[in-house]
């Protein structure tokens, strides 16, 4: 127990890094797939670990130990674990708890958002692309709910500054997010970085993944490059916009519109290697989890032994 | 083109699809573009008449109220989980972008001349 319960804390910088590499230079859909259970995996493990070194704690509650047939004294004095570590890993478990609270909220606030744009649809048709009269540029895929099936939403916008083919690629990516359930890749990793914070940045590498593959499928139904223009067209023309309401891009800074236009214009990625790299990381986790809590098990088991003799 | 057909809501006759575009394109040049179109599935055809009526495969307009709008004004963080097309630009990539632009134009032009 001593070491092996912090091995899942060790392997959060190499996953981090592993999957920045993972979504950019990968098939993205295997990249998607791997950083998305790897940060699970690691998040979980994290976690269990957090669990496993607050457990000298618990087990020194009277109440706790009364049950268990041990004494409290005999855990404090034979632990492994140092009392504040096990003090700090209480805190950690609560901040954690809070933020699956808030995540449990954000994603109920966005169900309800896709039902109330899926009220908003007419019933007679329930199928198909929904050209909305804005002059806003924006593309998005409405996901499907129990009784509605996805939708694809256009603006007249984003359609005004694309011609025939490229607005067919913009409906075929969209599209692709719906068929493929993107939206569940994000609602998962969102999951692991309430989890474990540390792993925030694979919540920006999973959503370029899913992007990179919406591009990709839709690439290969229509044309890799005809799909790299309508992006950049549609990127450029969010920064002049007719409206005054195209300010929201300005919080987010990152360059994926870039990478992804670049990703389309190069040869497709086809490396998946990478991908095996991040499952092997994943098992690691789950490995230091298994073994550490089988170590915790047998030392609480000595401590019963000790007080017996 | 694409547009006129969703905005139309029920199949077009390529008379009728010339006169939606509103610009002075030739009446074969209409012609050719939705076979193109027919060609690459992205619409499809039935017998009106003499004529062929298109429409898009998938596809349909709707007068839709605020919150749809809302999304598509304000982004994706209305809702986390509604994939925009392109989430976020950074003003230091417009450089970056206009090249890769003319790029792909002129992959697509070649692309173009060989076909």
């Amino acid at each position: 127990m001593e070491t092996v319960v912090y091995g899942p804390f060790v392997l959060i910088p190499l996953v981090v890094a592993l999957s920045r590499l993972t979504s950019r230079r990968l098939r993205p859909r295997a990249a998607a797939w791997a950083v998305t259970g790897s940060a699970l995996a690691v998040a979980v493990a994290t976690v269990g670990s957090l669990g496993l070194l607050l457990s000298p704690l618990v087990r020194r509650v009277p109440l706790v130990a009364e049950v268990g047939g041990w004494q409290p004294a005999s855990v404090a004095v034979r632990s492994p674990v140092p009392w504040w570590i096990s003090a700090g890993a209480l805190l950690a478990l609560a901040a954690l708890g809070w933020r699956v609270v808030v995540w449990v909220g954000r994603v109920g606030r966005d169900v309800s958002a896709i039902g109330r744009v899926h009220a908003e649809f007419g019933s007679g048709s329930d199928r198909g692309v929904v050209v909305v009269d804005s002059p806003a540029v924006g593309a998005h895929a409405v996901p499907r709910t129990l009784r509605r099936p996805g939708r694809v939403l256009v603006s007249r916008g984003l359609l005004a500054v694309l011609d025939d083919d490229e607005q067919a690629a913009v409906v075929a990516h969209e599209g692709a997010h719906l068929r493929h359930g993107h939206a569940l890749f994000v609602v998962a990793i969102d999951l692991a970085v309430a989890l474990n914070p540390l792993l925030q940045p694979m919540g920006d590498d999973v959503r370029l993944a899913v992007e990179r593959w919406a591009d990709e499928d839709a690439g290969a139904a229509t044309d890799r490059a005809v799909m790299a223009s309508a992006l950049a067209k549609a990127a450029l023309a969010t920064l002049s916009p007719p409206t005054a309401a195209g300010a929201w891009w300005m919080h987010l800074h990152d360059h994926a519109v870039a990478v992804r236009v670049a990703a389309l214009l190069d040869e497709p990625h086809r490396g998946v290697r990478a991908a095996w790299l991040l499952v092997g990381i994943a098992l690691l986790a789950a490995g230091a989890l298994v073994w550490a809590t089988h170590d915790t098990e047998r030392f609480f088991e000595a401590v019963r032994l000790f007080r017996r003799t | 083109m694409l547009a006129a057909l969703w905005a139309a809501g029920r199949p077009l006759v390529p008379a009728e699809v010339q006169a939606a575009v509103g610009s002075d394109l030739a009446y074969t040049t209409v012609m050719t573009i939705l076979v193109r179109l027919h060609d690459k599935g992205v619409i499809e055809r039935e017998r009106a008449g003499r004529a062929y009526a298109y429409q898009p495969v998938v596809a349909e307009t709707e007068v839709v109220a605020d919150q749809v709008r809302r999304l598509l004004e304000h982004g994706h963080d209305r809702a986390a989980v509604l994939q925009g097309l392109v989430e976020g630009l950074d003003p230091g990539d417009v450089r970056v972008l206009r090249e890769l632009l003319d790029a792909a134009r002129a992959v697509r032009r070649t692309r173009g001349d060989a076909g």
